[in-house]
């Protein structure tokens, strides 16, 4: 239940560290060059980042049994620039997929402890996803590799060079030569992996989830492989050809803020966009879509078809039209989705050039060339869609499949392969075999973060810096480029993949900086010349990628289209990427993985999700315990009956049962092992049966409706519109109370959240975690539901269980000014703070839980056992200073990030003001992509009233539970929903 | 007069016959009369001139004072030494403090009417001159005393132990008044 | 509710105490348990006491460990726990009011039994106690709850419930064993008087604090006693009431509730008769006390039973039709749907059957004095009441105001070892009362033989 179950790695980790900053490598101080993080170019930040790579030492050399060897300078003096206490931030940026997101790192005393957006990056926006607000717990992992070994022996890195060049020495040229790695965007990478190719080596990419499909598609309808970069603002009617634009791939961020301002509502005058989403997984897109289809992954390719046929029938004759009439025309979609799909098609129709239609990562080439011609046909490119050149180097190549690989194993014709991260051992389609083919290279190495499935079965384990720790360049997806800025030193000796890719180039290995630097230096005047400022802001002015033109090719996909889909009636198993632990990368996080999925709320683990017709066909009901066979392979999963999931198709997460060191990702069950290459992203013929069994799943909401009472509002746009006054009558009134005592104060906080942007994807609740220090309770902590969130989304179905409507509903502390907690509770440890918090005094509090009891939220949590007792010490660095690390037997809850207000006030009456608008920033609200939430004070120092006290009196506005008389500060806007008039019923 | 000095003592087998022997020996002009007895026998405290207890008086004094200053604790508490904003709730909310204030009451009164008869009675005295009496033993059992005090005006030894035997006294004990 | 008591106080009272004993030998009867105790009573003591053990041995894994170890969750924040703690509490209000308000009303009856009850009391306060304290997240820092002087100046929050509770049991717990160590004096006397050895003498001559019974003590004893009985009244009924309001304060649908105190004070008798008779009994035919504790009695208990069994009913009935009187939904639910139809409405079922079923048995005089009958009727009341607290916690907190925390709730094995150790601490507790006192009031009854006399002479 705990995140490190392993003894005495510590001992181990600080040893290397000390040879990291002392004799082991004597370029470290090199490694932190000049003002990269201020203009007047000092070498301070240089000498502040050593030692602060010794004090982190020091600070756990305390937790050692023994001391630590080498050089180790004590944080004695205290470096001019950092001021105890007063935390900086610093630009970076994280890859997923090869396509960056531009982040903030806040940092304690060079201690980084809490990853925000960069508001100056395209795909970020100032906001975050899911994986890069937890990414930071994975860089203090004491489950990381420890050091480099061959076979499980520790090793220096002066034999891994000796050893892996001996085969490939300088100028002897690489033949037989390998590299795999993840699809990457950086430009010096790329440039090194020229070198490579020119010395005779070969490259691979792999990556289980990938644009792959992406790029295949537009080459059907277009040529080449592009790019599709939406403009979500500009377009009133979106399609999402299950495609979860929202919540997942390279501008899930920026995609999930534009749909938002589609749809920010204040008043009825303001306009409203459509979304439409055809899915057989509910996602986050499908929650958030005014009409849902379901269907099975199989069919969505017929669906897509038959809107393009729909559209093209009145669209101006296009020449490729002609060409793809005949195999368009006969239609294979079900007679029954016909009307949607006409109603879709006459919607896009009306929208022509302000809409748009997105195909998702698990679909085929075909749908993604549908997609792309159905946005031609709609004049929808270069208004809301434009194609770029795909930022990750050799995209849509045969380098980004394993095939060619395994064929030069099979003929004995690797000398030596290197994998350069990712875990392809676990995460290559089964049918390929991988683990066992690469046994015929000579040499194997594997950089990775951990000794897993991968490292297991390679003759070498270099551990890989987390991207906080190394230098790096990486592109977004419409190409913009960021500066991956380390923020501490490797905590174990980790390398990143320019290290190991110099020792093959032959040229002295110098630092990953120094090679960064230097290749923009001949590379890109401009940037090297402002590159101070473009480290400091994280990206590189006007670096995003030329729009292509593109022209439509039909040859191709008229033929694929004439060839028939299967059409059997078996049961389809569908794979996709997790939400939390995304393809087994973040298995080992302790955050995502007590995250419960925005729609399931399933936690510490994955099930087979069928919905709720098929399990009633297969008589089957949720924790059943079901072998899945596919294609000679068979596996045992829990059930999870799920509303709103496509009738005969089977869906399970990929990156759970995880055999490596990452103990925590062992739980679930590993649909890889069902995924061939043939079916990737869903396959057909699955069986299924009861073995007769049950297994419990850690869910943290059990009930799906809201029994009718007044919590998750919603109205139909059009009754919003008629309405008149305010939708949720009478609550904005001044009421009669016998509690006369209101807080005083100069501010008075107070949250708004919208719930017509609010998409549930719950970014907030990571980020809430990992400001306010909150504890994990485990997999059996879950079930008994005692998880700690400050800040939960509740999701609740209305309506018809198979085709559910879905609300999400963000629900932490509402901060009563008639707080039904605080007059129960026998010591005053909850008590009203002058400026309208409900405070919580965990000193005061002995824990009789009574408030709980009160809370008509239940957003109170307790602290059933000492959860933090055993965190070893690298655990302990990711704790946020400025927030108490609670006690055994005391309550908690969301306090507002109080820490923030309070510093606020300190800057504020330093600077001999008032806090200005925005001058207090909320984790949640921070971390939002769609900025659901607005915090701030109901009273105002400006001409203007504040944000939040409009929205609280705007017309959409109401509290949960209103009845109670506790008056909550956060308030809720009634989501609205913008129904087809033709689709209503 | 808890601590008399005794003069003459005598045991009966039964309260009848120990209200008679007090009737008589008040006829004689004892006044300085006690009995002892295994349980209260009321018809005794008229003929011996015992006056209601004056504790539920102090009883009652007690239970006002602790209730009162319960009260007050709670006032003083909330809204003097450290008012805070609970819940919106008003700082001296009276009616929260009525269960505490009554419930203190009682303990007072609890306590008060517990050690007043015991101190009264002089307790705890574990030795007392009459548990030098042979055979007083019994005073828990079935034995019914009746004692003179040895400075009674009209107290004659031999006249009352004589009148004491008439009355079927089971035994009649001079105690030697000098003693104590 | 004297009302209803000195109903029952018509038939000659001449039944309270057969026979006619004199003093000498009613006292040795009543003493003898004390002098030579009865064959296999240390056997019992070893068991209980084993319990006991294992108790604090659990007490002690609580502590230290958290009280995780519960099943409690949020939002069921309070169960077990909670439930043993009223369940003995109320258990702990029969004792005073059989000594206490049948004083007052004059039920002669009361007489062999009172302190036969009132150590049931004390004990029961006793286990009671414990709950609160363990129930806490921070145990060592119980004392918060009692305001003290602090360097931090801060002071209890006297606008919750829990504090008027420390108060309210512990001004209970004190009372109540005044008011039966009060009335144990004379009777240590008498052993001091009676007992053969001379270490028994000087020990219980201690606690006898030197009592003469002198008619002067006695007059102010009198009157003492009385006033204590007449405080314990009052204190019955408000520290039920003021328990009942841990629950009644709260806006939880199914707690939030006026008809709790009253409600609760009956539950509380009902359980606590309830529980009389399951000691009494065996406790009458271990010492042979079938002359002093009479079918008479027995028949009193039983009628009480069945007064405040359809007290009980009532409220039950009355908090439903409230429920849906009132309109709220979340009312309705809980106490219309899922207190009888939920997860737990085996409980439920099980509470109703017991608890207003059971006393009906009560209507034929035949049964009220069966002591075979009244002993299982007994068991089964007890089971009920504590399944009446179980619903009433933990059902209307697993599913309250909104669904999406609804949660089920299971008890651990520490959870019921925890309780069991309660059951035999109290045992253990009780079997030394019994061993070393005089549970039956000596003088008390000496004092009642002689207004029997008087009564039968007719004067």
């Amino acid at each position: 239940m705990h995140m490190d179950r392993r003894a005495g790695v510590g001992m181990d980790r600080w040893r290397s560290l000390a040879e990291a900053t002392g004799k082991f490598d004597p370029d470290a101080s090199r490694e932190f060059p000049a003002g990269v993080d201020q203009p007047d170019g000092s070498l301070r930040r240089r000498d502040v980042l050593k030692l602060l790579g010794a004090s982190v030492m020091l600070a756990n050399a305390a937790g050692c049994s023994r001391a630590p060897r080498g050089k180790i300078v004590p944080y004695a003096v205290q470096p001019p620039e950092v001021t105890p206490g007063v935390a900086k931030h610093y630009a970076t940026s994280m890859t997923l997929g090869g396509y960056a997101t531009g982040l903030l790192v806040e940092s304690h005393e060079g201690r980084p402890t809490k990853i925000e957006g960069n508001p100056d990056h395209p795909a970020s926006l100032g906001a975050t996803g899911l994986l890069e607000q937890a990414s930071i717990l994975s860089l203090y992992d004491p489950a990381r590799a420890q050091g480099i070994f061959q076979r499980g022996q520790p090793k220096s890195w002066r034999k891994l060079v000796s050893t892996l060049t001996q085969g490939a020495r300088p100028g002897r040229g690489l033949e037989g030569s390998h590299f795999l790695l993840e699809p990457t965007s950086s430009p010096s990478v790329g440039h090194l992996l020229g070198q490579l190719q020119g010395l005779g080596a070969r490259i691979h990419y792999y990556a289980p989830v990938s644009q792959n499909a992406a790029w295949a598609g537009t080459r059907l309808a277009f040529g080449r492989a592009l790019d599709p970069v939406f403009d979500l603002r500009r377009a009133d009617v979106i399609v999402c050809l299950d495609a979860d634009l929202l919540a997942s791939g390279p501008f899930r961020c920026r995609y999930a803020r534009q749909f938002a301002d589609g749809r920010r509502v204040r008043s009825k005058a303001d306009p409203m966009n459509r979304l439409y989403a055809v899915e057989p997984v509910l996602s986050v897109t499908g929650a958030s879509a005014d009409h849902r289809l379901r269907a099975k992954a199989r069919d969505i390719r017929a669906i897509a078809a038959a809107l393009l046929r729909e559209t093209s029938g009145n669209v101006t004759d296009a020449p490729w039209l002609s060409a793809l009439r005949g195999p368009l025309s006969k239609g294979q979609e079900a007679g029954e989705v016909r009307p949607w799909v006409r109603a879709v098609a006459r919607d896009l129709l009306a929208h022509r050039g302000r809409s748009l239609v997105a195909a998702g990562e698990g679909q085929s080439d075909v749908v993604h060339a549908l997609a792309a011609l159905l946005n031609v046909a709609l004049g929808n490119v270069g208004e809301t869609v434009s194609y770029v050149v795909p930022a990750v180097l050799d995209a849509g190549s045969s380098a980004h499949t394993l095939e060619p690989l395994l064929a030069d194993l099979d003929a004995h014709r690797v000398q030596s392969l290197v994998i350069l991260g990712g875990n392809p051992s676990y995460t290559a389609p089964r049918d390929l075999e991988f683990s066992r083919r690469i046994q015929t290279a000579k040499a194997t190495a594997y950089l990775g973060m951990y000794a897993n499935e991968t490292a297991r079965s390679c003759e070498w384990l270099v551990p890989l810096a987390h991207y906080l720790e190394s230098w790096g360049d990486a592109r977004a997806l419409d190409g913009t480029l960021s500066i991956v800025q380390p923020l501490i030193e490797p905590l174990i000796g980790g390398k990143s993949p320019t290290d190991l890719i110099q020792l093959f180039v032959g040229a002295s290995a110098l630092p990953s900086y120094d090679v960064l630097r230097a290749y923009w230096k001949d590379r890109d005047p401009d940037l090297d010349a402002q590159w101070s400022q473009a480290v400091q802001r994280g990206v590189a002015a006007a670096t995003a990628s030329r729009i292509e033109n593109v022209a439509v090719t039909t040859a191709e996909l008229a033929k694929r289209l004439g060839d028939a889909v299967s059409s059997s009636d078996s049961l389809e198993l569908v794979v996709r990427a997790d939400s939390k632990v995304y393809d087994g990368t973040f298995s080992n996080n302790a955050w995502l993985q007590e995250l419960p999925d925005a729609m399931t709320k399933m936690t510490w683990g994955n099930a087979a999700l069928v919905s709720p017709t098929t399990a009633a066909r297969l008589s089957l009901t949720a924790e059943d315990v079901v072998r899945l066979s596919l294609r000679g392979e068979s596996l045992l999963a829990p059930v999870f009956v799920m509303p709103g999931h496509a009738d005969d198709s089977i869906a399970l997460m990929l990156g759970y049962g995880r055999e490596g060191d990452e103990e925590l990702g062992h739980v679930g069950v590993n649909a890889y092992r069902l995924r061939t290459s043939r079916g990737l992203a869903f396959d057909e013929g699955l069986q299924l049966e009861k073995v007769g069994r049950t297994e419990p799943l850690a869910t943290t909401q059990e009930h799906w409706s809201t029994e009718n009472r007044p919590v998750a509002l919603t109205a139909k746009l059009a009754d919003y519109e008629k309405a008149r006054g305010d939708l949720v009558s009478g609550q904005n009134a001044p009421r009669q109370t016998l509690y006369q005592l209101t807080p005083k104060g100069l501010n008075q906080w107070a949250m708004s959240i919208d719930l017509n942007v609010c998409t549930g994807c719950s970014v907030c609740v990571v980020a809430c975690q990992a400001e306010n220090n909150i504890p994990i309770v485990g997999e059996e902590g879950v079930r008994k539901n005692r998880e700690m969130h400050w800040l939960r989304i509740d999701r609740y179905f209305s309506g018809d269980e198979r085709d559910p409507v879905v609300d999400a509903e963000p629900m932490a502390c509402q901060h009563c000014e008639k707080a039904p907690c605080e007059y129960v509770c026998p010591v005053g440890a909850t008590v009203h703070s002058p400026d309208g918090l409900n405070e919580m005094v965990y000193n005061r509090c002995v824990g009789t839980r009574f408030c709980s009891n009160n809370c008509p939220y239940k957003v109170r949590r307790f602290n059933w056992f000492d959860y933090n007792e055993d965190k070893t010490e690298p655990q302990k660095m990711v704790m946020n200073p400025d927030v108490t690390v609670r006690a055994r037997g005391v309550m908690e809850k969301c306090s507002y990030c109080v820490q923030r207000i309070r510093e606020a006030e300190i800057h504020a009456r330093v600077a001999g003001g008032t806090i200005p608008e925005g001058g207090v920033v909320t984790a949640c609200q921070q971390a939002c992509p769609s900025k659901a939430i607005v915090f701030g004070s109901l009273t105002t120092h400006a001409a203007e009233a504040s944000e939040v006290s409009k929205l609280h009196s705007n017309e959409r506005t109401y509290n949960v539970l209103d009845e109670l008389g506790t008056a909550p500060r956060t308030r809720y806007m009634i989501r609205l929903r913008n129904l087809n008039p033709e689709l209503a019923t | 007069m808890p601590d008399m000095k005794l003069g003459v003592m005598a045991e009966f087998r039964s309260a009848e016959e120990l209200l008679r022997a007090v009737a008589r020996l008040r006829e004689l002009g004892l006044r300085k009369l006690d009995a002892y007895t295994p349980y209260p026998v009321r018809e005794l405290e008229p003929l011996l001139e015992i006056k209601r207890s004056f504790i539920p008086k102090v009883v009652l004094a007690m239970a006002l004072f602790g209730a009162t200053s319960a009260y007050i604790l709670q006032w003083w508490c909330a809204v003097v030494a450290y008012p805070l904003n609970v819940g919106g709730r008003p700082y001296h909310s009276g009616p929260s403090f009525i269960p505490i204030t009554f419930e203190t009451g009682v303990l007072f009164a609890a306590l008060t009417s517990f050690v007043l008869p015991l101190v009264l009675a002089g307790l705890p005295r574990l030795h007392h001159p009459v548990f030098e009496i042979d055979g007083f033993e019994s005073v828990s059992i079935d034995g019914y005393w009746i004692a003179v005090a040895s400075d009674d005006p009209e107290l004659d030894r031999l006249r009352t132990e004589v009148e004491l035997q008439g009355l079927g006294a089971r035994r009649v004990v001079q105690v030697e008044g000098k003693r104590k | 509710m004297s009302v209803v008591v000195s109903g029952d106080a018509a038939p000659a009272p001449i039944d309270f105490l057969l026979g006619r004993p004199s003093d000498a030998a009613l006292t040795d009867q009543l003493i003898a348990p004390v002098l030579e105790p009865p064959k296999g009573f240390a056997p019992l003591l070893i068991l209980t006491g084993g319990g006991t053990a294992v108790l604090f041995t659990v007490i002690a894994y609580i502590a230290t460990t958290g009280i995780g170890v519960w099943g409690n969750n949020i939002p069921v924040a309070w169960a077990l726990g909670i439930v043993d703690f009223v369940w003995w509490i109320g258990i702990g209000h029969a004792g005073t009011f059989i000594s206490a308000i049948l004083l007052l009303v004059e039920q002669k009856w009361r007489t062999s039994i009172n302190r036969f009850a009132e150590g049931m009391t004390l004990f029961a306060v006793v286990q009671a106690g414990l709950f609160p304290l363990l129930h806490l997240g921070r145990p060592w820092f119980f004392y918060w709850l009692v305001p003290y002087p602090s360097t931090m100046d801060l002071w209890p929050q006297f606008r919750s419930a829990l504090p008027w509770d420390v108060v309210a049991v512990s001004t209970y717990l004190i009372t109540s064993f005044l008011f039966w160590y009060l009335g144990l004096v004379p009777d240590l006397a008498v052993i001091r008087d009676r007992a053969p050895s001379l270490l028994r003498r000087r020990v219980y001559g201690v606690f006898a604090l030197g009592w003469r019974g002198s008619a002067r003590d006695w007059s102010h004893y009198r009157i003492a006693y009385g006033l204590l009985a007449g405080l314990a009244t009052p204190l019955v009924i408000s520290v039920h009431s003021i328990v009942s309001m841990d629950f009644a304060i709260s806006q939880l649908p199914g707690w939030h509730s006026t008809i709790f105190p009253p409600f609760f004070v009956a539950g509380a008798i009902y359980s606590g008769f309830a529980m009389v008779l399951t000691l009494l009994i065996p406790a009458r035919k271990i010492f042979h006390l079938e002359n002093v504790v009479t079918a008479r009695h027995f028949d009193s208990i039983a009628k009480m039973l069945m007064v405040t069994g359809w007290i009980v009913t009532y409220s039950y009935v009355i908090e439903m039709f409230v429920a849906w009187y009132s309109g709220n939904e979340l009312e309705r639910y809980v106490q219309l749907v899922n207190r009888p139809t939920g997860p737990y409405a085996a409980v439920f079922w099980v509470m109703i059957f017991c608890n207003c079923i059971t006393p009906q048995v009560f209507w034929w005089k035949s049964m009220r004095t069966n002591t075979t009958v009244l002993f299982v009727a007994a068991i089964l009341i007890n089971i009920g009441m504590w399944t009446e607290r179980f619903i009433l916690i933990v059902t209307s907190e697993m599913r309250d105001f909104l669904t999406s925390s609804w949660h089920m709730y299971k008890p651990t094995y520490i959870d019921l070892t925890l309780f069991l150790g309660t059951i035999s601490f109290f045992s253990f507790l009780f079997l030394l009362f019994l061993r070393y006192v005089p549970f039956i009031p000596v003088s008390e009854m000496k004092e009642l033989k002689l207004e029997l006399e008087h009564h039968a002479e007719g004067r």
